[in-house]
């Protein structure tokens, strides 16, 4: 058989190359037709392949991390003690600050306004050029604020969210990205006033654990199930997708989603212990050289 | 094969023992063609013991060995300060010491500097309060006052009496111990001046306290900042910036650089400055003096000799730097 890159007639070549094209179409198809007449009167065959075929992906060839909790009592025992003690302990609600950085655009305060619509009690406040985050965070402190959400932009659309726990919480900075407004969102539901129910998926390290704790402690104790509202924020590969749905359950297995509320993703980039300090200790920061491969996530 | 023992403390009270054994180095044959390669090394797998139970009030702040590296000296966040024996099982402390480290306004109280020898333990909390604890003797303790905002102190390892502390306005500071307790007084005495004599161009120099013997060079101090009871020798500012401004002082850390003498202190700052003082030089300004990295220092150890010093600073970079130029040698990012 000639290789077909030695034809140089460019119409024979074409000629050649889809009559091979077609044979190896139609040997896959064989193949699987085959394949599914033997499986359909045999379904075990059908299963000890699925078993043995799993596609190999980033996240379950993930590089082992020292730092992943796995049902370990000290890390139970630090996380009763910790700074969301009094969230997770005793149910304290929630009351939130949002605000943005200095000299704010149009679209920092549409995405506020969704923020505020997010999180119940939760305040926006305008930023004024006459106090600092210091300031900011001593007055929230004297006010009863448990959270502050700083919305970062640059070039007029937010980019990060800074995520300040207080009275002496951790601070938390992310990058935000690929925000869709509930408006550009195709049939978006209406949101209400009930208070949504959470789901976190996959925050598995000491870090992740850190992070699940405080968007669990941005959001009401008890969730009120009649409003079929959800809040999901789902971490994959480091980054944190939020969404929120209205779900309605047709019958006991199958659920009907309706899109509310924005979307966006996070990623986090610095963590540090305290409340914000520009030159306080970082208990994690990401920097580019901790990229070591493509399997490597910390959260 | 080789093994390496890491004591850690951490804030639930905890104090944790690594051994980290290095696995025997196979020798890996030239691998053939077609032949299958040969298994990687085995990793070193590390171990880890756990004493005590997680209580936060027991936070631990300080942790060093004691000057013959026999015991461990804990010293924890209710005041409690321990020495532990290693050898014995579940870290149960041999003596123990309760200091008071109350609330200052909003600030705690926190211990800063921690050494343990065979006779004493000396302490010093961010308020000044220096403690020098006999190990035998329950009740007999010295408390001497070293300043306001003390952000590090630490003994000379071989002169145990040399005490040097630096924190928030407040210069490296050499002190004696023998003279701050020679006269069985606790607080350490006001400024006395000892002989005032006026130079030729008016100003007054002050001579030196006696414990300087007359063949090193004489540093001076001002009228105003006479060495109190007990220090030797205390640091001056930098000169003015280049817009005439004074620099403020704000050190984080320091470290003694050679363990035979305590000629020379390596200082660290907020404003990421790196600074070396020559205390027996007579120049109170230091010798170096480096702008390294962005972000303030946070802790300082000394590196292979006194030629090299290694810092890490708060966004988890560590340098590596050479104290006779003041020259990064190395860093891990």
């Amino acid at each position: 058989m000639v290789e077909i890159n030695t034809i140089k007639n460019k119409l024979k070549r074409d000629e050649l190359y889809q009559k091979k094209k077609a044979s190896k179409a139609k040997e896959k198809r064989d193949r699987r037709t085959t394949l599914q007449k033997e499986e359909s009167s045999n379904p075990e065959k059908k299963e000890k392949r699925l078993a043995e075929n799993v596609p190999n992906t980033l996240e379950n060839t993930r590089e082992f991390d020292e730092t992943m909790v796995e049902e370990d009592a000290e890390v139970a025992a630090d996380e009763a003690t910790d700074e969301f003690a009094q969230y997770f302990q005793n149910g304290l609600t929630p009351k939130i600050l949002v605000t943005t950085s200095k000299g704010p655009s149009a679209a920092v305060y549409a995405f506020a306004t969704e923020l505020i619509d997010i999180f119940p009690n939760s305040h926006f406040v305008k930023r004024k050029n006459q106090f600092e985050m210091r300031h900011i965070i001593e007055f929230s402190k004297n006010r009863d604020f448990t959270d502050i959400m700083v919305i970062n932009e640059d070039r007029k659309e937010p980019n990060g969210v800074t995520l300040i726990h207080l009275p002496d919480g951790p601070t938390a900075h992310f990058k935000l990205s690929s925000i869709a407004l509930s408006k550009d969102i195709e049939g978006h539901g209406r949101t209400s006033s009930h208070k949504p129910e959470l789901i976190l998926n996959n925050f598995n390290t000491r870090l992740g654990h850190t992070i699940g704790r405080m968007f669990t402690a941005l959001f009401p104790h008890v969730p009120e199930f009649q409003g079929r509202q959800v809040a999901t924020l789902h971490n994959q590969r480091d980054f944190i997708f939020f969404r929120r749905h209205r779900y309605v359950f047709k019958n006991s297995k199958r659920v009907n989603l309706q899109e509310l509320g924005p979307r966006f993703t996070l990623k986090l980039k610095w963590l540090q212990k305290g409340t914000f300090d520009r030159k306080g200790e970082h208990e994690w920061m990401f920097k580019p050289e901790m990229e070591t491969s493509r399997r490597r996530f910390f959260l | 094969m080789s093994s390496q023992r890491f004591y850690t403390g951490d804030e639930q009270g905890l104090i944790k023992v690594v051994t980290i054994t290095e696995p025997l180095v196979v020798k890996v044959k030239r691998v053939r063609r077609n032949q299958p390669t040969p298994e990687a090394p085995a990793k070193p797998v590390p171990t880890v013991e756990t004493w005590g139970t997680p209580d936060r009030e027991r936070a631990v702040q300080l942790l060093c060995w004691d000057h013959d590296k026999k015991y461990l000296a804990v010293a924890r966040k209710n005041g409690l300060v321990q020495l532990i024996d290693p050898k014995e099982n579940g870290g149960t402390a041999l003596a123990e010491f309760r200091h008071t480290l109350g609330k200052e306004g909003k600030v705690d109280t926190v211990f800063v500097g921690l050494f343990a020898n065979s006779e004493s333990i000396i302490t010093c909390t961010n308020t000044g309060v220096l403690t020098v604890q006999s190990i035998q003797d329950a009740t007999q303790r010295k408390i001497a006052s070293v300043g306001q905002d003390i952000c590090r102190m630490r003994v000379h390892p071989r002169e145990h009496h040399i005490v040097a502390t630096a924190g928030k306005e407040q210069e490296c500071t050499l002190w004696d111990l023998n003279q701050i307790f020679q006269d069985g007084t606790d607080q350490p005495q006001p400024p006395t001046t000892n002989g005032k004599t006026t130079a030729s161009n008016g100003k007054s120099v002050t001579s030196t306290p006696a414990s300087k013997s007359s063949g090193t060079p004489q540093a001076r101090y001002k009228s105003k900042e006479i060495l109190a009871n007990g220090q030797i020798f205390k640091a001056k500012n930098v000169k003015n910036d280049h817009l005439d401004l004074r620099v403020p002082v704000w050190n984080t850390d320091l470290q003694f650089l050679s363990q035979y003498d305590y000629s020379r202190i390596a200082v660290g700052t907020r404003n990421h400055q790196i600074r070396v003082y020559d205390t027996k030089s007579g120049a109170r300004r230091p010798i170096v003096d480096k702008e390294i990295g962005d972000m303030p220092v946070v802790a300082f150890s000394n590196g292979k000799d006194a030629s090299e010093t290694v810092f890490s600073d708060t966004v988890t970079n560590v340098y590596s730097v050479d104290t006779l130029t003041g020259e990064v040698l190395g860093q891990y990012k």
